[in-house]
């Protein structure tokens, strides 16, 4: 068995854990037998993830165009993520004490990328096979510096999980499908997307300003000029919250960080074709349609008429219509139908942090900056 | 992560009618010979998404309409349910109606921020220019 060793980095003052242990069983090596194709870089930010990390530097490995190098940022993990991820042969960088957000590891694994393209995946996902394959054409086409692709949890079971789906597959059918038409999507998700790494580090690569640096990160693009695209065919499966405290965590996070962009990007993006009208439309949902949501159709319904509940129902089909086409391309039926309710959950959940998050980023100015995923 | 609120709103509709744009926007696009058979089929299913969308929530409003008529004719409530089916049936118009009207006026507001931004953006650049030249003769 081999031992892993740490070497100090001394241009960067960080301590490293480099290279391979082939200890728990024999490992892809990182295509050093094969020419590469991909000219690319997968970067894994980590904090505590040893119980998906082996899937996700599995499934990368597993690609049918693997990458050149695979990089897993383990921020001072509590647990054995460092390695395990070793002992998977990949590059595990280890920085002297946490970064504090996915943005901040991320970074420092972004300074030592040489290859023309690097993607960022969480920890928790898992690619399909042909995932990397689909998104290379994309980011090769002329000004486009960003690519991701469709999204689905790995695990559909309980409520928030269904709930979650059920968003994902209307989300990504329709409305990023559409986005992506006028080449406007509106977030290249954090969780799988590939950029040029030049136009990256020379962006800064992605910011600790504000909670959601993935949607921060897109609209810097926009703003600059740059291309971004959404390759439907290649799909992620992260593991999405699976109980109300873990998915608590996220959508707090979530809603600030829309906030936090909105406040932060508004003048830049007036300037940009139909990402102006998309960001103020949303925004407006998230404040209006909550409202809406939450106070005006259950106050009407008890004062006025009991047919204003009806209201929650109005827009079934328009959810329904894109998600079972989707789910029976994937022959999802059943699991798709089985897990409309949880949609309506989930969104009343959401409705509810979109309203905190605006009442405290923008009424009382108290501003999220605490990076909490919720495991 | 999902900005705002997924399929309610007004923003489904916003994507029906950027949906709707599509074709004009290709048969643009085809004139300049920018535009291919996939981008077209693309376009056909989202069509295909507005029509169904549409014509589902046309049939629920059919069938819950027809609901609240059968419930009336059972009498629970008396003349209660008549008046609910009054209801029912001008927030069918209401609601879609000012659905529109509410995205219209969102439309309208953020081209007029839009104006509103660019002119202060203009008055602060000839108040820069003022200043620098004023500077210039002083000196």
């Amino acid at each position: 068995m081999m031992s892993s060793s740490v070497i100090a980095d001394e241009t960067s003052g960080n301590a490293t854990l480099r290279e391979s242990t082939g200890t728990l069983e024999q490992p892809q090596t990182q295509a050093s037998s094969q020419k590469s194709l991909s000219n690319l870089t997968v970067m894994v930010p980590a904090y505590n993830e040893a119980a998906s990390i082996v899937d996700t530097i599995r499934s990368i490995q597993a690609q049918t165009i693997p990458p050149d190098e695979i990089i897993v940022i383990d921020d001072c993990s509590t647990d054995n993520t460092s390695e395990l991820a070793a002992a998977c042969g990949v590059t595990v960088l280890r920085p002297e004490k946490n970064t504090g957000t996915k943005a901040g590891a991320q970074n420092l694994a972004l300074a030592q990328v040489k290859t023309e393209f690097v993607m960022a995946i969480d920890a928790d996902t898992t690619l399909a096979p042909n995932a990397i394959a689909l998104l290379l054409p994309a980011i090769k086409t002329p000004n486009t510096v960003a690519v991701c692709g469709f999204v689905l949890p790995r695990f559909v079971k309980t409520l928030w999980e269904r709930g979650r789906y059920v968003e994902y597959m209307f989300a990504f059918t329709f409305f990023k499908q559409v986005q992506n038409y006028y080449d406007r999507p509106l977030i290249s998700s954090g969780c799988f997307s590939m950029y040029r790494t030049s136009i990256l580090q020379a962006q800064g690569g992605w910011s600790t300003r504000t909670m959601a640096e993935d949607m921060d990160l897109t609209w810097c693009f926009h703003e600059a000029g740059y291309g971004v695209k959404f390759v439907p065919d290649a799909l992620c499966y992260p593991i999405e919250p699976h109980d109300f405290c873990f998915m608590n965590k996220q959508l707090k996070r979530w809603s600030h960080g829309f906030v936090q962009n909105v406040r932060l990007h508004w003048r830049g993006i007036l300037n940009v074709k139909v990402l102006g009208l998309m960001v103020t439309v949303s925004l407006w949902d998230a404040t209006v349609a909550s409202i809406a949501y939450l106070f005006i159709l259950p106050l009407l319904a008890i004062f006025v008429n009991p047919l204003f509940v009806l209201g929650y129902l109005i827009d079934i089909p328009a959810v329904i219509v894109p998600v079972l086409y989707e789910a029976i391309r994937r022959k999802e039926v059943g699991k798709a139908m089985a897990s409309i309710p949880s949609f309506f959950v989930l969104r009343t959940l959401n409705s509810c942090h979109m309203l905190l998050a605006l009442w405290r980023e923008v009424v009382l100015r108290r501003r999220l900056s605490v990076y909490e995923k919720g495991h | 992560m999902m900005a705002g609120l997924p399929g309610t709103g007004i923003g489904g509709m916003f994507y029906v009618g950027l949906t709707l744009a599509m074709p004009f926007r290709e048969l643009y696009r085809a004139v300049r010979g920018k535009s291919n058979a996939q981008r077209w089929s693309f376009i056909g299913i989202q069509l295909g998404f507005v029509v169904a969308i549409v014509a589902g929530m046309w049939g629920e409003a059919w069938a819950l309409g027809r609901l609240i008529e059968w419930c009336a004719t059972l009498d629970w409530m008396g003349s209660g349910w008549q008046h609910s089916m009054t209801q029912a049936k001008m927030m069918s118009y209401v609601i879609p109606g000012g659905a529109l009207i509410c995205l219209a006026s969102v439309v309208a507001l953020f081209f007029g921020l839009k104006l509103v931004v660019k002119l202060g953006e203009k008055s602060r650049k000839v108040a820069a220019t003022t200043a620098a030249d004023m500077q210039g003769e002083a000196a």
